[in-house]
C-alpha cells in the first residue's frame, strides 16, 4: 500500500462528527413523510382493493337482479271494443313476425298490478282477459322482441308504442304494428277492466331470445264494466342496467405550470383507456396517457437535496421538459336518467399517477460560471403514485350504438410534488375521445 | 465485556426502533452520527451533503428493519448501506461529472483548506476530487473492495477503475503536496 493510502485509512478513521439538531430534524421530518406516505399507500390500497371485489361482483351478479333499475319506457295500448275474435296476435318488430304462445307460467303471484308499483300509472280499467307480453332484450336492441298474446278474445291491441323517444332509441324499438287480421269477431266485449302489471319471468317462448329479459304482462281481467273505445295506459318496462366494458382512444392539448410561474406551452396528449359502467350512472375508468409537461419554475418550487448546486450557486430559472406516462383512475357520474347509450352530461374525479419516462430540467444563472451545474436529465427516475388529483368534466355525444364522442376539459392538480424538484405541478386541458 | 454491552445497548434499540419508536430512533441515530458521517462525509462535496446521504441510509436503516438479524452487529450493515446510498446518490446527482476524465473536476475555492488538523485537511482534499475519483479511492483504498467489485458496483470497468484510482491517488498527492506540503 502506498504512504498517500495510509494517510487516506488514517484519516477516516480520524474524523469526529457531532450531531446537529438541524440533521435529525431533516432525518424525522422524512421519517414522518415516509409514515405518511405508507399510510396513503395503505388507504389507496384498501379502496383499490374495494373497488376490484366491487367489480368482480357485479360481473357475477346475474342480470336478472338488477331489477331495481326500472327505466320509464312509455307504452300505449290502445284497446277498441270491435267485435273481432281475437284468439292470437300477431305482433311484427323490424319485419320479424314471431307468434307466441301464451306463457303459461305467468302465474298470479308473478302478476303485480303496476297501479301498486307506481300510482297513477294506469289511466284507465279496460275489460277483457287478455294478456300482452312485452319483451325486451335490452343488451341487443336488434333482436329485441315483442310478443302479445290474447288469451281469449277481447278488445283489439290496435298498436303499441313507445312514447319515450330516448328509450325507444337505446331499445332500437320502432313502432310495433299490428298485423292482427280484419277477420269478423263475435265475442263482444261488455266491460273490460285492464291490469297492467310488471312480471319477471324465466319461462319465454323457445324462440324468443333470452330467458332473462324482463316480461311486461298486461292482463285484462273481464268485468262488467262498460266498454271503452281507446285507451292510453303507461307501463313501466323493468331494464336491465347496461353494465359492460368500454374502450376509448383520444388526444388532446395541455397545458402546465408550477405554482405563481407562467403556464408552459401547449402540448399534445394521446389517450388510450376503458371504461366500466357498474351503474346507470356510475362508471370507473382507467388508462394510459403519454404528455409532455413543458413549465418553467425557480430554485423556491423546485427542491433538491443540498449540495446539489454547485458552491451553493443557483439558478435564476429551470426549464423542465418531461414525458410522463399518466395512469389514471378515475369515478364518472353521467346526469342522464335514461341509459348511459344515450347523449349525456357527466363529472369525472379520481387520482393519476405519473411514471416519469423521461424528465429534462435546464438552469439558467445569472452569472456565467461554467464548473456551475447546466442540467439534470433522468429516465424512468421517479414514479409518483396516486399523486395527482384528475377533476374534469364533459359532454358525451352519441355517434351512432356502439360509437360515442367525449369532449372533455379537465384539470390535474398536485397531492405530492412531481419529478426529481418535486414540484407542484398543475395541468389543464381539453380531451376528445372516441368511446366504443 | 464493553462490545457486549453496547451490543445490548444496540439491540435494545433497535428493538424500540423497529416498532417506530421516534425517541428510539433518535438515540440510535445520535450514537451512530459520527461513525455514519465519516463513511459518508468521504463521497460527499461538503458536510451538507454527506448529511444528506446518510440521512438517507439511516431512512433505508429504519426501513428494513425486518430484514435485520439482530443477533449480529449493527454497524457493518449500517455501513454497507451508508456505502450503497452514497453510490446511489453520486450516481444520481452527478451523472453528468460522472466520468474518468479528469478535464471535467470541478475547481472549488481552495481558501478552506488551510486547517490545523492534517487530516481533517485530507478528507477535504479527498472531497474535492471528481464523484467518481472519490468514490474508487473509497472504496478501495478506505473499504477494502477490489477492482471487479469496485467496477461492478459503479458500473464501469475494471480498467477505468483502476486508471480512476491511479489519477485520483496522483492527483491528491499533487493537492497534498500544493496546500498542505505533504508528501505522500
Amino acid at each position: 500500500m502506498e504512504e498517500i493510502d495510509n494517510l487516506i485509512s488514517n484519516a477516516s478513521a480520524y474524523e469526529e462528527y457531532s450531531v446537529r439538531e438541524s440533521d435529525w430534524d431533516q432525518l424525522a421530518g422524512m421519517l414522518d413523510d415516509h409514515d405518511r406516505r405508507r399510510k396513503a399507500l395503505w388507504i389507496w390500497r384498501g379502496v383499490t382493493g374495494l373497488v376490484l371485489i366491487g367489480v368482480v361482483l357485479l360481473l357475477i351478479l346475474p342480470w336478472s337482479t338488477n331489477t331495481d333499475e326500472i327505466v320509464e319506457t312509455k307504452l300505449t295500448v290502445a284497446s277498441k271494443t270491435e267485435k273481432k275474435p281475437i284468439i292470437k296476435e300477431d305482433i311484427k318488430i323490424d319485419n320479424m313476425a314471431r307468434t307466441q304462445d301464451a306463457p303459461k307460467t305467468a302465474s298470479e303471484k308473478d302478476v303485480q298490478p303496476i297501479n301498486q308499483m307506481e300510482e297513477g300509472v294506469v289511466s284507465k280499467p279496460k275489460s277483457v282477459h287478455k294478456t300482452a307480453i312485452i319483451q325486451q332484450q335490452m343488451e341487443e336492441p336488434e333482436q329485441t322482441v315483442i310478443t302479445m298474446l290474447a288469451n281469449e278474445p277481447s278488445a283489439a291491441i290496435e298498436s303499441v308504442q313507445i312514447l319515450n323517444d330516448e328509450a325507444k332509441d337505446n331499445v332500437n324499438l320502432p313502432l310495433v304494428e299490428k298485423t292482427n287480421s280484419d277477420t269478423a269477431n263475435t265475442f263482444e266485449e261488455e266491460t273490460s277492466k285492464e291490469d297492467i302489471t310488471i312480471v319477471e319471468s324465466d319461462e319465454v317462448a323457445p324462440d324468443t331470445i333470452s330467458s332473462k329479459a324482463e316480461s311486461v304482462a298486461i292482463n285484462k281481467v273481464e268485468d262488467e264494466l262498460p266498454p271503452i273505445t281507446a285507451v292510453d295506459s303507461t307501463i313501466l318496462v323493468a331494464c336491465p342496467v347496461n353494465r359492460r366494458l368500454y374502450l376509448s382512444i383520444g388526444a388532446g392539448i395541455e397545458r402546465s405550470s408550477v405554482t405563481q410561474m407562467a403556464v408552459g406551452p401547449t402540448q399534445l396528449k394521446l389517450h388510450l383507456g376503458g371504461e366500466y359502467l357498474f351503474n346507470r350512472h356510475w362508471s370507473i375508468l382507467s388508462g394510459l396517457n403519454y404528455t409532455v409537461k413543458d413549465y418553467e419554475t425557480n430554485t423556491e418550487a423546485y427542491t433538491v437535496q443540498p449540495g446539489f448546486w454547485t458552491n451553493g450557486i443557483k439558478p435564476t430559472r429551470i426549464l423542465a421538459e418531461c414525458q410522463v406516462l399518466e395512469t389514471p383512475l378515475n369515478l364518472r357520474y353521467y346526469f342522464s336518467t335514461q341509459q348511459i347509450t344515450s347523449n349525456s352530461f357527466y363529472l369525472s374525479a379520481g387520482a393519476s399517477s405519473y411514471l416519469m419516462a423521461s424528465e429534462q430540467y435546464r438552469f439558467t444563472y445569472a452569472i456565467v460560471d461554467p464548473t456551475l451545474r447546466p442540467e439534470w436529465n433522468g429516465k424512468w427516475e421517479n414514479n409518483h403514485f396516486f399523486s395527482v388529483l384528475n377533476l374534469s368534466a364533459g359532454y358525451q355525444k352519441m355517434l351512432n350504438n356502439n360509437w360515442a364522442l367525449l369532449a372533455e376539459p379537465y384539470v390535474h392538480l398536485p397531492l405530492t410534488g412531481i419529478g426529481f424538484g418535486q414540484v407542484d405541478l398543475m395541468s389543464f386541458g381539453l380531451a376528445v375521445k372516441f368511446k366504443y | 465485556m464493553a462490545t457486549e454491552n453496547a451490543d445490548k445497548i444496540d439491540q435494545s434499540l433497535l428493538s424500540a426502533c423497529k416498532k417506530n419508536d421516534r425517541a428510539a430512533q433518535k438515540a440510535f441515530y445520535t450514537r451512530y452520527f459520527s461513525y455514519g458521517m465519516s463513511i459518508s462525509s468521504r463521497y460527499a462535496k461538503d458536510r451538507d451533503e454527506a448529511a444528506w446521504i446518510l440521512n438517507q441510509a439511516f431512512m433505508k436503516f429504519f426501513q428494513n428493519l425486518k430484514q435485520f438479524d439482530f443477533s449480529k452487529p449493527c454497524k457493518p450493515w449500517l455501513r454497507k448501506i451508508i456505502i450503497n446510498t452514497a453510490i446511489t446518490h453520486n450516481k444520481a446527482y452527478y451523472k453528468n461529472e460522472f466520468v474518468v476524465d479528469d478535464q471535467v473536476m470541478n475547481v472549488r475555492s481552495e481558501s478552506d483548506v488551510e486547517s490545523n488538523l492534517m487530516y481533517q485537511s485530507i478528507i477535504e482534499q479527498i472531497r474535492e476530487l471528481t464523484p467518481m475519483y472519490r468514490m474508487v479511492l473509497n472504496l478501495y483504498i478506505v473499504e477494502g473492495y477490489k477492482h471487479n467489485e469496485i467496477a461492478e458496483m459503479l458500473n464501469i470497468s475494471v480498467g477505468t477503475s483502476k486508471s480512476n484510482l491511479f489519477k485520483a491517488r496522483a492527483m491528491l498527492k499533487e493537492k497534498l503536496k500544493n496546500n498542505l506540503g505533504i508528501e505522500g
